[in-house]
């Protein structure tokens, strides 16, 4: 009975102790938030003088974003008390949000704290943050003319590999042409024939969408092709005993049933088509948020560069999150943690 | 009654794409007529061509000579009168059990919207909670009943089964057995099932086809006069059972060694 008693308190202690360390994660955010402000406002700047390509010039503005974040996360942690849903993602997120607040904190203190880089080649938040809000429009302008030539080229490439994929996984004498071309292409990096692209006359817009679509084709091609070779004969032969037609075999069977293998080749299309778009950018498409980072670089605008390199990555980003949230819908009758 | 099935003169070989390699005879000269609503099974050891005959008859595969007829027509591509049941991975992974029969009803132009048929199917299977479910949710047994009443939708003439329940444990595999007999007596189609199993054979079939390897030919054709439903523990079930293993050289009551 002492036993059972002695047992019970240390399980209701250990629960305890559980949940409070869990809830100290949670705050980690704000806490960590706190501490940038602090040190961003209190501690003495030791970075170096003034040079004549960049004033060094701190406001509030840093300091204002990053209250914004504590804010959030403080709001947060108050529904999270409530709401079993908004803790588990807290709980879920919390340590990873830390960790990036932990490299903004050490970036800001590596570079006016302590100034151990050299400028100007290396701004402070605060300098990258007013760069982007002083620039917001071009900004935005560069990164709608990016995303147009990223979705356009990657919508027609993904299409032909998947045209191109499906056809070689269902026909023998197709595949015979259609591999070993993918293969070849999917040997040789992108940037190879970007040279002899910019002899091509279609323009600078028609030539980046090119590279992308050529780019994104050729994985996509090959593992959709896998995919197709790869699905069961008595999938497809029950199929065939239901007397299913040619185009229904195609739209309704190989595609779905190889949707696996083409989410994997789109995956990594995303990957050629996000490569390809910074050297198109920055090879020659006098537009774009590449564009406006070589422009930047060139006028010596540290800041500026370093805040189209913070909504490029953004982008990106953001871009393969969607691939991935399609994917996982689509994939919904698939069990496995890979998705 | 439709279901008729007529195989005549039929063999098969298959030439292999590299040249190097010899053709492989699966099936030499079969004949045999099934009759509507039989459940002929076919038993055989690994190899001698049974799911060869099978696809042939299917559709799935054409015969290099003879010919089969399905209720007097020329079988040369599948067909929804003729269903097929296979051992395993025959559901559509990407579709629910719901969407799966629908799918098959489809392709055979005989889906009705607001028709009551999908529920019943489902109801008889068992499967009513699981009409959402896609296939790696469901055990093997849930799947094989999925895919049977999946071809049962379509209400072929004749449904062809290769090793329908050869992928489960001893215990689903009896259940769904005598589901496969209800199935059959409600709806009198013809079945034709492959099995590795003799006690399943006996237990399902009206007639049991041998086949012997290596030569893909028919040696025997065995009756079962049995009514249904069957005991398993019977005397007349075990000596047909020991009848069957003889043909299939596997009953040695004689021979004290094992054949290693
Ligand atoms: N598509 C094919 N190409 C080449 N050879 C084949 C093909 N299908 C079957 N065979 C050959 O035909 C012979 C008979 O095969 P089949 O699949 O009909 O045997 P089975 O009796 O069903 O065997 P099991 O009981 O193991 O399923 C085998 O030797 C097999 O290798
Ligand atoms: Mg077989």
């Amino acid at each position: 009975m002492k036993n059972v008693l002695n047992k019970f308190k240390a399980n209701a202690k250990k629960l305890n102790v559980k949940s409070v360390i869990n809830a100290v994660i949670r705050a980690l955010p704000i806490v960590v938030c706190a501490l940038i402000i602090a040190v961003y406002l209190g501690a003495p700047n030791k970075i170096l003088p003034p040079t004549p390509f960049a004033v060094i010039e701190f406001t509030n503005t840093w300091a204002g974003f990053i209250g914004a974040f504590a804010l959030f996360f403080f709001v947060w942690n108050i529904i999270a008390l409530f709401f079993e849903r908004a803790r588990k993602r807290l709980q879920k997120g919390a340590p990873i949000y830390t960790v990036i607040f932990v490299l903004f904190l050490l970036y800001d203190v590596a570079v006016l704290k302590l100034a151990i880089f050299p400028q100007p080649f290396f701004p402070w938040p605060d300098a990258i943050l007013r760069a982007m809000i002083s620039d917001s429009s071009m900004l935005l302008k560069s990164l709608g003319h990016s995303l147009s030539i990223l979705l356009i080229g990657y919508i027609i490439g993904g299409g032909l590999g998947i045209v191109l994929g499906v056809s070689a996984g269902l026909m023998a004498r197709a595949r015979q042409f259609i591999r070993p071309f993918a293969r070849f292409f999917s040997s040789v990096p992108i940037v190879t024939w970007v040279p002899i692209m910019v002899f091509i006359p279609i323009g600078f817009y028609l030539r980046a969408v090119f590279l992308i679509a050529l780019g994104v084709s050729v994985p996509v091609t090959l593992m959709t092709m896998n995919g197709v070779l790869a699905i069961p004969k008595s999938t497809i032969e029950a199929a065939r005993t239901f007397g299913i037609g040619k185009a229904a075999m195609i739209y309704k069977v190989a595609v779905p049933a190889s949707a696996p293998s083409i989410f994997n080749g789109l995956a990594a299309g995303m990957g050629v088509a996000c490569t390809a778009l910074i050297i198109a950018e920055m090879m020659g498409v006098p537009a774009g948020i590449g564009w406006y980072m070589d422009m930047q670089r060139g006028f010596l605008n540290y800041a500026a560069m370093y805040g189209a390199i913070v909504v490029l990555s953004l982008t990106f980003f953001a871009v393969n999150a969607v691939l991935n949230f399609i994917k996982k819908y689509a994939l919904r009758w698939k069990a496995g943690k890979d998705l | 009654m439709n279901g008729k099935i007529e195989i005549k003169n039929v063999s098969k070989t298959f030439i292999p794409v590299e040249t190097d390699k010899r053709p492989v005879h699966a099936l030499g000269l079969i004949n045999l007529v099934i009759e509507p609503g039989e459940f002929v099974c076919i038993v055989g050891t690994s190899g001698c061509g049974k799911s060869t005959l099978l696809r042939l008859i299917a559709g799935l595969e054409k015969p290099n000579g003879g010919e089969i007829f399905c209720d007097g027509e020329l079988v040369d591509k599948p067909s929804p009168q003729r269903g097929m049941v296979f051992q395993e991975h025959s559901l559509f992974d990407w579709l629910n059990v719901r969407k799966n029969i629908v799918f098959a009803l489809k392709a055979a132009k005989k889906y009705k919207k607001h028709d009551t048929l999908i529920d019943t199917l489902l109801q008889k299977a068992d499967l009513v909670e699981f009409a959402n479910s896609y296939a790696y949710q469901l055990s093997g047994g849930m799947r094989q009943r999925a895919a049977l009443i999946r071809s049962l939708a379509v209400s072929p003439d004749i449904l062809l089964l290769d090793e329908p329940l050869g992928a489960l444990d001893s215990f689903t595999r009896m259940s769904l057995q005598d589901y496969i007999i209800q199935l059959w007596r409600e709806r009198k189609n013809t079945m034709l099932m492959i099995t590795h199993d003799v006690d399943e054979a006996v237990y399902l079939a009206n007639r049991i086809v041998v086949m012997k390897p290596h030569a893909g030919k028919i040696t025997q054709i065995v009756d079962i006069p049995m009514p249904y439903p069957r005991n398993r523990g019977s005397s007349e079930f075990a000596s047909l059972r020991t009848k069957l293993l003889k043909h299939l050289d596997f009953a040695k009551e004689d021979e004290q060694d094992y054949n290693l």
